[in-house]
C-alpha cells in the first residue's frame, strides 16, 4: 500500500521534532542540521530509529533546510546539495531497514526557503519554484516515498513548492502550513483559502504543523476537517515556549498532547505527528491514545470556492459579484493605461471596485498591440500586492492564461472555456494543473443555441469532458450567455430558462448581465430588472459594474428579499453608505470660483478640488484654471513646505488635490497642452523595496507638469538605462533607503554616465547626504521632494 | 531555546505625537480634520497588525570595542559601551506582520499622503510592540533579579547592519515570526526590528538611551528634539 492509499483509509503516524533532539545529540547553535548530519550520520539515524520504534509510519529525512540557497556548493564553501540530500535520505532509509516490522515511509522534507516572496519580499516566484525543484529532483532520485512540504507560512511560497514537486516527480505530495493564533498564515491566508488553493493544485493531503500546541490549534484543525475533501494531518508543537524568567520548557506534556490528538481523530484527522519540542515519547503517547481507533471516512465536501492570499469566496450561497471594469473592451482610458503600462490607473480601477462592493475582480488585458501574456501576469501580481479580492483571469490566449495562473496567489476563476473541443483541450489541462473555478460558456462549433435546452446540453457536454481531467462539476460555473433583447425579444427568457436548466443539473451559473440591453436606450433600467430576474432564477454570480448604483441596489434588495441577508444587515449598512455627501454650499457661495479651487488645493481636499475645477471651467478655459488657480496654490504650499510651515503629509494632500483638479481639466485640454519639455525617469534602485519617497517625488513632479516615467522599486541598473534611452529623458531620479543599496545607485549612475552622458541624475532617500551623493557621482542631491521639483524646473528653463 | 511571544493589536499603545513625528510633522499638531484622517488610517493599520516576537538569551563577553556573542562577534564601540558589565544579552526580533506592508503599498498607489501616514503608524506600532515585549521580558528577569539595558539594533551607530544576518539565523526568525532578510539586508515585512539588550546583575541606568545613544543623531530624519 502506498502512503496515499494508507492516509485515505487509515491513520498515519508521522514523526516528531528533529531540532531539539539533534541539539541534545550535540548540534551546535548556529550550525545547519543538514550540514551537521553529513559528519554525524549515526546521530541522525539514531533519531529516526527512536521515532520508528515509538511507532511512526512516516519519518521525514533531515532535509528541511536542504536547498540551493543554503547549499550552493563547494565553490561557495558549502557541501553540494546533491550529497546533502543523498546523505539525509540514506540516513532515514538505513533507520527503516534497521527497525523493520510494519511498512514505513521516508518523506523528503521540504521547509521554506527562509526568504519572503515578491511583492512582500525579494524572492521571485519562478526562482522559488526552481529552488524547490532542485531538492525535489534529488530526493525523488534517492527513492523517497513521498514529498512532505511543511512549516510553510506564506501561501505563495507554498504554491511554488507544490508546483515544483508536481512538475518534477510523481510522488504523493503532502502539504502542511503554520497557522497563528488568529488561524492565519503569517502572510494572511486563512484555512479556507489554503485548502481552496492546495486542493486546486492537487495536493494529496493538507495539514498544519509548528507554531502552536495542539490546544491552540484546535480551531484550525477543526476547520481543515470541515472544508478539505483530501485527508488532513496535524503535527503541532509541544506547546508554545514563552520566557517567564524560569527555565521554561514546552508547556504541553506528552499525555495531554496525545489526548488532544485523539480528539483530532474524532474530528476527522487522518495523520498525526509532532513538531518543535515533541520527542519519541510524544509519538509513543499518540500511538497509545489512538490504539484501535478507526479514522472517519473521507467525505467529498463539494464546495465551490476560489481564494486570494487572505480569504476564500464560496459560490452557491449568496450570489457573488464580479467586477468587470478591468477589461479594455469599450474603455478608452483603460486602453491608454494598458498601452502606457500605467499600472496605477489599473490598480485604482481595482481598488475602486473593491470599495464599491465587488467580491471578485475580472482581469482582462486583451489589446492587440500589447504583449498580453506579460501584461496579464503583471496586473495579477500588482493587484495582489494591494487588493485582497480573488481574481477572475480573463483571456482567450492559453499562454497568457498559464502565465497568470502560475503567478496567481490562491485559486482564481478562469474565464473561460466553451463547448468547442479546441477550447476544452486548451483550458482543462491548465485548470487541472493550477486549480481554478472555470467559467464555461454555452457555445460550441455550431455557435450559440437559441434554445435553453441547447445551451443546457452544451453545459452537460462540458461537464463530461472536464471529468476526464478530474475536474468536477463544483469547479465549473456555466455562463448561459445573455443576448440582447434588441435583436430578439425572446433572448432574455431563453437565458433565464437556461439558468434554471443548469441549476436543475446541480450546476452553478454566472452571467455577463449588461449584454442583455445592448442597442437599447436607458440600458441601466433594463439591466437592473434583468439582473433581479436572473437572481430569482438562481444565478450564482454576475459579471457587472459594481459602481453602477442601480445594479448594487438590485443586488442588496434581492438578497434581503430572498432571505440571503440575515436581519437585513447588509442591506441596512448598504443603504446607510449610499446616502451621498452634500456639497459644501456655504463655502462655495462665500468664495469666488478661483479662490474656491485654490483653497481646496491648499487645504488638501481632494473631492472638493475636483468639484471646484468643474465649477471654474464654467467661466474659464482649462489653461487659465491651471495658471491662475492651481499653480499659485501649489506655490503657496510648496513655499510653506520649504519654510517648514507646511508639513509633508499636508504637502502631499495638496498635491493629490491638485492632481484631482488636473484630472478634470485634462478632459478639456489637448493632450500635452500643459506638459513641460523635460522628461523624467524615476526609480528605486535594485535591492531596495521602499518606494514611498519615490512616489512622493512622482506626484509632485506631475503636479508641476513634468512627464514622469515611474519604473517602480528594486529596478536593475540596465533597466533604468534602457528607459532613459527610450524616453530620451534629460533627468533621472534615483532613490535608496539603505546603505546597502547605495552601491546599486552608484552602479546605475556609472552606467548612465557611460551610455547617456547628457542625462542629469538626482538622488535622494533616507540614507543619502550631500557628501554621499558627491561620492557616487550624482549631479544633484535633493534633500526632499520639493528640491527635486526645483531642480527639474531649473533644467527645464535651460532647455 | 527560542521563545516566541505574541500580542493583540489592542495591547499596543500608540502615541499620537510619535505617529506625527514619524509622518514628518515634527512637533506641529495638525487641525481636527487632518487628525481625523490620520486616525482613520491608524485604525485600519492597527486592525491589521499581528505582533510577534522571538528571543533567546545568550552569554556574552564584552571588551572595549568588541562584543563576543559566542556564535558571532561584533566590533562596535557603542554597543560594547551599551553592554559594558553584562554577562548575558537578550537577542530578539519583533514584527507587526505583513499586512501593514500591503496597506502601505495600497496607499502609495492611490494616495501618497495616506501612505506616509500609514507607514508612520506602522513604525509607531512596531516600536510600541518592541517596548511592550522588552518590558515584559524585563519584568520576568526581575525575579532573578536581573535588569535589562535599553535595546540596541544593528545599524545604530557603529553596530554594523550586516549583523542582522547572524541574529536572524540564531533566532530562526523566518520560521518563528515570519521575518526574513532580503539580499540587501532589508527586513521583510518592513515593520520589523532586530535588537540586542544587555542583561546586567545590577540595576544601573544606562547613561544614554534612544536617539542620544546614536552617533547618527544629526543626520537622522527622525531624531528626537
Amino acid at each position: 500500500m502506498n502512503i496515499l492509499e494508507k492516509i485515505i483509509t487509515d491513520k498515519v503516524i508521522f514523526d516528531g521534532g528533529m531540532g531539539t533532539l539533534l541539539q541534545s545529540a550535540g548540534l551546535p547553535a548556529g550550525e545547519l542540521p543538514e550540514q551537521w548530519g553529513m559528519t554525524h550520520p549515526d546521530k541522525i539515524i539514531a533519531v529516526h530509529e527512536s521515532y520508528l520504534r515509538a511507532g511512526s509510519d512516516v519519518i521525514a529525512a533531515n532535509t528541511f533546510g536542504a536547498n540551493i540557497l543554503k547549499f550552493p556548493g563547494k565553490a561557495h564553501g558549502t557541501p553540494d546539495l546533491l550529497t546533502v540530500v543523498q546523505n539525509a535520505v540514506m540516513c532515514a532509509q538505513v533507520a527503516v531497514g534497521k527497525v523493520g516490522g510494519k511498512k514505513r515511509y521516508v518523506a523528503l522534507d521540504i521547509g521554506p526557503t527562509g526568504k519572503l516572496l515578491k511583492p512582500l519580499g525579494d524572492l521571485d516566484f519562478e526562482e522559488a519554484v526552481r529552488i524547490f525543484a532542485e531538492t525535489v529532483k534529488i530526493g525523488a532520485a534517492c527513492g523517497v516515498d513521498l514529498i512532505l512540504i511543511e512549516t510553510m507560512n506564506d501561501s505563495l511560497e507554498t504554491k511554488a513548492a507544490v508546483i515544483a514537486a508536481k512538475e518534477n516527480c510523481d510522488l504523493p505530495v503532502l502539504v502542511s502550513n503554520t497557522y497563528d493564533e488568529r488561524g492565519k498564515l503569517m502572510t494572511g491566508a486563512d484555512v479556507d483559502a489554503m485548502v481552496a488553493m492546495l486542493e486546486g493544485l492537487r495536493a494529496d493531503a493538507v495539514g498544519v504543523n509548528c507554531g502552536l500546541g495542539p490546544d491552540k490549534l484546535e480551531k484550525v484543525v477543526k476547520r481543515l476537517t470541515e472544508v478539505a475533501s483530501v485527508p488532513v494531518f496535524a503535527m503541532p508543537n509541544a506547546g508554545l515556549p514563552a520566557f517567564d524568567g524560569e527555565k521554561t520548557v514546552y508547556d504541553v506534556p506528552p499525555y495531554d498532547f496525545a489526548i488532544k490528538m485523539a480528539e483530532f481523530a474524532q474530528m476527522g484527522v487522518h495523520g498525526f505527528g509532532g513538531c518543535c519540542g515533541t520527542t519519541p515519547e510524544y509519538i509513543e503517547a499518540v500511538c497509545f491514545a489512538l490504539q484501535g481507533a478507526k479514522v472517519l471516512p473521507l467525505t467529498e465536501k463539494n464546495r465551490s470556492v476560489i481564494s486570494s492570499y487572505t480569504h476564500s469566496v464560496e459560490f452557491g450561497k449568496t450570489p457573488v459579484l464580479i467586477g468587470e471594469r478591468i477589461n479594455p473592451t469599450g474603455k478608452k482610458m483603460l486602453k491608454v493605461a494598458l498601452r502606457e503600462n500605467n499600472m496605477d490607473y489599473i490598480l485604482n480601477e481595482g481598488l475602486d471596485q473593491e470599495a464599491a462592493g465587488a467580491h471578485v475582480l475580472d482581469v482582462n488585458a486583451g489589446l492587440p498591440e500589447i504583449d498580453e501574456t506579460k501584461m496579464l501576469a503583471q496586473i495579477v501580481t500588482s493587484l495582489q500586492a494591494v487588493c485582497d479580492l480573488p481574481l477572475q483571469i480573463d483571456t482567450t490566449k492559453p499562454e497568457a492564461m498559464e502565465a497568470a495562473l502560475r503567478a496567481y496567489n490562491g485559486k482564481p476563476m478562469i474565464n473561460s472555456v466553451c463547448g468547442k473541443q479546441e477550447s476544452m483541450d486548451a483550458v482543462f489541462p491548465l485548470a487541472a494543473k493550477y486549480g481554478g473555478l472555470i467559467v464555461a460558456l454555452t457555445l460550441d462549433e455550431n455557435g450559440i443555441p437559441d434554445t435553453a435546452e441547447g445551451r443546457v446540453a452544451i453545459a452537460a457536454r462540458i461537464y463530461e469532458e472536464a471529468s476526464r481531467y478530474g475536474i468536477s462539476k463544483k469547479d465549473i460555473i456555466v455562463d448561459p450567455l445573455a443576448m440582447t433583447i434588441s435583436a430578439d425579444t425572446r433572448s432574455a427568457k431563453v437565458t433565464l430558462e437556461a439558468i434554471r436548466g443548469i441549476k436543475a443539473l446541480g450546476g452553478l451559473t454566472s452571467l455577463g448581465v449588461s449584454n442583455v440591453s445592448f442597442g437599447l436606450p436607458e440600458r441601466n433600467m433594463v439591466n437592473t430588472t434583468f439582473f433581479s430576474m436572473a437572481l430569482e432564477s438562481g444565478l450564482d454570480a454576475a459579471i457587472m459594474n459594481p459602481k453602477a448604483k442601480g445594479m448594487m441596489d438590485a443586488y442588496f434588495a434581492y438578497c434581503a428579499l430572498a432571505d440571503k441577508d440575515p436581519m437585513c444587515e447588509r442591506f441596512i449598512s448598504y443603504a446607510a453608505e449610499s446616502e451621498t455627501e452634500t456639497a459644501p454650499k456655504t463655502e462655495r457661495q462665500e468664495l469666488s470660483k478661483e479662490e474656491w479651487l485654490k483653497s481646496a488645493i491648499i487645504k488638501g481636499l481632494k473631492d472638493r478640488a475636483a468639484q471646484a475645477a468643474e465649477a471654474a471651467l464654467e467661466t474659464m478655459d482649462a489653461l487659465s484654471v491651471i495658471n491662475s488657480c492651481i499653480v499659485p496654490a501649489l506655490d503657496t504650499v510648496g513655499m510653506g513646505f520649504e519654510q517648514k510651515t507646511t508639513f509633508l503629509p499636508q504637502l502631499l494632500m495638496s498635491a493629490e488635490s491638485a492632481k484631482a483638479a488636473f484630472d478634470v481639466l485634462k478632459q478639456r485640454m489637448e493632450k500635452g497642452a500643459n506638459e513641460k519639455k523635460l522628461s523624467v525617469v524615476i526609480a528605486t534602485v535594485k535591492g531596495d523595496i521602499h518606494d514611498i519617497g519615490k512616489n512622493i517625488v512622482k506626484v509632485l513632479l506631475e503636479n508641476y507638469g513634468f512627464s514622469v516615467t515611474d519604473l517602480g522599486k528594486d529596478v536593475p541598473p540596465e533597466e533604468i538605462v534602457r528607459a532613459v534611452q527610450d524616453k530620451n529623458a534629460q533627468l533621472c531620479g534615483l532613490s535608496a533607503l539603505m546603505t546597502t543599496t547605495v552601491p546599486a545607485m552608484e552602479e546605475t549612475i556609472r552606467l548612465l554616465k557611460e551610455t547617456c552622458p547628457e542625462t542629469k541624475t538626482v538622488v535622494g532617500g533616507a540614507v543619502l547626504t550631500q557628501t554621499y551623493a558627491d561620492a557616487i557621482g550624482a549631479d544633484f542631491y535633493a534633500k526632499d521632494a520639493m528640491e527635486t521639483v526645483r531642480y527639474a524646473e531649473k533644467l527645464e528653463e535651460a532647455l | 531555546m527560542i521563545y516566541v511571544h505574541t500580542a493583540n493589536s489592542s495591547e499596543l499603545l500608540l502615541k499620537e505625537s510619535e505617529i506625527l513625528r514619524y509622518a514628518g510633522y515634527g512637533t506641529h499638531v495638525p487641525d481636527e480634520t487632518e487628525l481625523g484622517r490620520i486616525q482613520k488610517i491608524a485604525d485600519e493599520v492597527l486592525l491589521s497588525v499581528a505582533p510577534r516576537a522571538c528571543c533567546r538569551i545568550l552569554p556574552v563577553a564584552v571588551t572595549p570595542g568588541m562584543v563576543d556573542f559566542g556564535v558571532f562577534r561584533a566590533a562596535s564601540g557603542q554597543l560594547s559601551k551599551n553592554l559594558a558589565g553584562c554577562k548575558r544579552v537578550l537577542l530578539f526580533s519583533a514584527t507587526v506582520g505583513a499586512q501593514v506592508d500591503r496597506i502601505i503599498e495600497k496607499y502609495s498607489r492611490v494616495s501618497p499622503a495616506s501612505a506616509v501616514i500609514a507607514q508612520a503608524v506602522g513604525t509607531a506600532a512596531v516600536e510600541s510592540w518592541c517596548d511592550l515585549f522588552v518590558s515584559s521580558i524585563g519584568t520576568s528577569l526581575q525575579k532573578e533579579p536581573a535588569y535589562l539595558r535599553p535595546r540596541f539594533s544593528p545599524g545604530y551607530g557603529d553596530f554594523a547592519l550586516s549583523h542582522q544576518r547572524e541574529i536572524c539565523q540564531l533566532l530562526d526568525t523566518s520560521r518563528k515570526i515570519g521575518v526574513s532578510l532580503t539580499d540587501s539586508l532589508l527586513m521583510t515585512p518592513t515593520k520589523s526590528v532586530t535588537a540586542v539588550a544587555g542583561i546586567s546583575e545590577t540595576d544601573e541606568r544606562c547613561a544614554q538611551t534612544g536617539c542620544e545613544a546614536c552617533n547618527k543623531q544629526k543626520e537622522c530624519l527622525y531624531a528626537r528634539g
